[in-house]
C-alpha cells in the first residue's frame, strides 16, 4: 500500500467527529425536539447542515436543526411580527427546559448556546410546506416574513453524491474544510466548499487527486457564481469581495502543489509527497519521516527542492537541480 | 511551465527578475544589491532544506553577479570566515559550480534560467557545509585542476545520462 495512501487515511480518520459525541448532539437534538413536542409548538425536526449531510469538521458544536411548527401556530404565517413571535414561543419553552442555557434571535433561527462544554443549536421555526414538495417556510425575523428554503433536498443532494463517489465524498469535502481552516483562516463558509467540491467531483477518485481537483475548481469559480447542489442559490455574495483575490492564488497554488505532490508520489517519493501535504493541511495531516543529511544531499545531485522545503530524489519537485561535479581550477 | 529567467530579463529587469525568481524557489529570497546596464549584482539567501535545519544547517547567503556578456558568478557572503572546498582563487573566488570540460547534462547555461542556476548555488552551499561538519563532499566531485577528469561514480554517469536524455526527449520536435 502506498504511504500517501495510509497518510489520508490516517488524516481523514483525525477529521472524523467523536463518534460519542455525535451521538449525544443526536440526543440533545431529539430532546429539544421532545421539549418543544410536549409543549404543544412542534409536530417534529430534523437536523440540516454540515451534521445532516456529514461534512461537519470537529468540533462538535454549532448544529443546525428545523422545527416543524404545529398547525396551531400557522396563523404566524401571517401576522405582522410573526417569524419573531414564533421564536419567542420556541425560546419560551425551552428556557423552562434549560433555564442554563442562553439564547439570541437571529435572522432565521434562535440560538440555544448550553454554555462550555456543551453545544449550540441554531434552531429553525419552519412549516411545511403542502404543494407536493418537502421544502419548507422558514422564519426570516430580518424581513419579517416566511420564505422557502429545501434543506431536506440539500441532504439528499450531498448523499447521492456521496453514494455516487463510493462514500468518498463526504471525506473530501471535510477534507476542503479543512484547508480552508488552515490556510484562509476558515474565512469562507463551509457550504461554499461542499458546493464547489459538488461541482467538482462527479465520480470514485482517490483524495490526493479529489484533493488537487477540487483546489483547481475553487481558483476558477471563486470569484463567480458558486451555486450550492441543488442549483437554487448562489453562494458567491457569502465571500467578502476583499477575499476572493487572495483566495484565488491560495488555491490555485494548493492545485499546483497538489499536482507536484502526486508527481513525487507516483516516482516513489511518499515522504515528498506527505511534506507537501501535511503543509497544505497542517498538523492534523501526518508528518513525514525524518531524513538523514547525508541521505539528502545524495537525493539532491539531481533531485529537487519540493514546494514543502524537502528534498526528493526525484527532478519533479518545485525547483529541480541540475546534477553538476563541483571543481577547482 | 513557468517562464524562466533569462540573462536579458536579469539586465532589463533586475527587480522584476528578483521577484519573480523569489516566487519561483521556496527557500530563496532573492533581492537587487545593485544594477548597472552592464552588471547587475543579486543577493540571494537561502534557507536550508527542512532535512538539514533539522540538523543546524545556517541560512547561506551570496552575491549572483550577471554581466552583460552573460557571465554568472556566485559569491558567498562571509566567504573568508570560513574554510570552502569548491571555490575558485583570487580575485573574484567564486564558487566553482560545475566542471567546465562535463558534458552538457553536469553544466548549467543561460536556456536552463537562472532559476536553475540558484538551485546549483543553493545545493552547492548546503554541500560546503557538509563539507565543514563531515570532511567529506556527499556526491561525486571534479579533482581540481586541469583534468582530463571522467566521470567516476555510478550516480554521476547514471544522472549525466538521465539529465541528457530528458533534455533530448524536451528538444525532440
Amino acid at each position: 500500500m502506498s504511504t500517501v495512501t495510509a497518510a489520508f487515511d490516517e488524516f481523514d480518520d483525525s477529521l472524523k467527529l467523536d463518534p460519542d459525541e455525535r451521538q449525544a448532539a443526536q440526543d440533545c437534538h431529539h430532546e429539544i425536539r421532545e421539549v418543544l413536542r410536549r409543549a404543544g409548538l412542534a409536530t417534529g425536526a430534523f437536523l440540516q447542515g454540515s451534521l445532516a449531510r456529514k461534512t461537519m469538521l470537529g468540533p462538535l458544536r454549532d448544529i443546525d436543526m428545523v422545527v416543524l411548527l404545529s398547525a396551531t401556530l400557522r396563523y404566524l404565517r401571517d401576522k405582522p411580527g410573526g417569524a419573531t413571535e414564533a421564536m419567542r414561543l420556541l425560546q419560551g419553552a425551552l428556557a423552562k427546559a434549560y433555564p442554563k442555557a442562553t439564547f439570541n434571535l437571529a435572522k432565521h433561527a434562535l440560538q440555544i448556546d448550553f454554555g462550555d462544554g456543551g453545544f449550540s443549536f441554531d434552531v429553525v421555526p419552519a412549516f411545511e410546506l403542502e404543494d407536493g414538495t418537502d421544502d419548507v417556510e422558514i422564519a426570516d425575523t430580518e424581513q419579517d416574513c416566511w420564505e422557502r428554503s429545501n434543506p431536506r433536498e440539500l441532504v439528499r443532494a450531498v448523499a447521492a453524491r456521496n453514494q455516487q463517489c463510493d462514500g468518498r465524498f463526504v471525506h473530501q469535502v471535510r477534507m476542503t474544510k479543512q484547508f480552508v481552516r488552515v490556510q484562509l483562516d476558515g474565512k469562507v463558509c463551509g457550504l461554499i466548499s461542499e458546493s464547489v467540491a459538488y461541482a467538482a467531483i462527479t465520480t470514485r477518485m482517490p483524495h490526493p487527486l479529489a484533493c488537487e481537483t477540487i483546489f483547481g475548481a475553487y481558483a476558477r469559480m471563486i470569484g463567480g457564481p458558486i451555486f450550492e447542489p441543488t442549483g437554487r442559490d448562489d453562494l458567491a455574495g457569502k465571500i467578502s469581495s476583499d477575499l476572493v483575490e487572495p483566495a484565488r492564488r491560495q488555491f490555485a497554488d494548493a492545485a499546483e502543489r497538489a499536482a507536484e505532490a502526486r508527481r513525487l508520489a507516483e516516482a516513489g517519493d511518499y515522504q515528498a509527497a506527505i511534506a507537501i501535504w501535511h503543509d497544505l493541511f497542517g498538523k492534523e495531516f501526518p508528518v513525514p519521516s525524518l531524513v538523514a543529511p547525508r541521505v539528502a544531499a545524495t537525493a539532491w545531485a539531481g533531485g529537487s527542492v519540493t514546494s514543502a522545503g524537502t528534498i526528493s530524489a526525484a527532478p519533479l519537485g518545485r525547483r529541480p537541480a541540475r546534477p553538476t561535479r563541483s571543481w577547482r581550477s | 511551465m513557468a517562464e524562466l529567467t533569462s540573462f536579458s530579463a536579469v539586465l532589463t529587469d533586475p527587480h522584476g527578475s528578483a521577484k519573480h525568481l523569489t516566487t519561483s524557489y521556496p527557500l530563496a529570497v532573492i533581492s537587487v544589491r545593485g544594477a548597472q546596464p552592464a552588471r547587475v549584482m543579486l543577493r540571494a539567501r537561502f534557507e536550508p532544506p527542512h532535512e538539514f535545519a533539522i540538523a543546524g544547517y545556517p541560512a547561506e547567503e551570496a552575491g549572483i553577479i550577471v554581466t552583460a556578456t552573460g557571465a554568472v558568478h556566485a559569491i558567498p557572503f562571509n566567504g573568508s570566515t570560513r574554510s570552502w572546498l569548491h571555490r575558485n582563487p583570487p580575485p573574484l573566488q567564486d564558487l566553482c559550480l560545475w566542471y567546465p570540460d562535463d558534458p552538457r547534462s553536469l553544466r548549467w547555461e543561460w536556456p536552463d534560467g537562472l532559476e536553475s542556476y540558484l538551485a546549483i548555488v543553493h545545493r552547492h552551499l548546503v554541500y560546503e557545509e557538509y563539507y565543514r561538519r563531515e570532511a567529506i563532499w556527499p556526491v561525486e566531485d571534479a579533482p581540481h585542476g586541469v583534468g582530463p577528469h571522467p566521470l567516476r561514480t555510478r550516480q554521476m554517469r547514471y544522472l549525466a545520462r538521465a539529465w541528457r536524455d530528458e533534455q533530448n526527449a524536451q528538444t525532440r520536435p
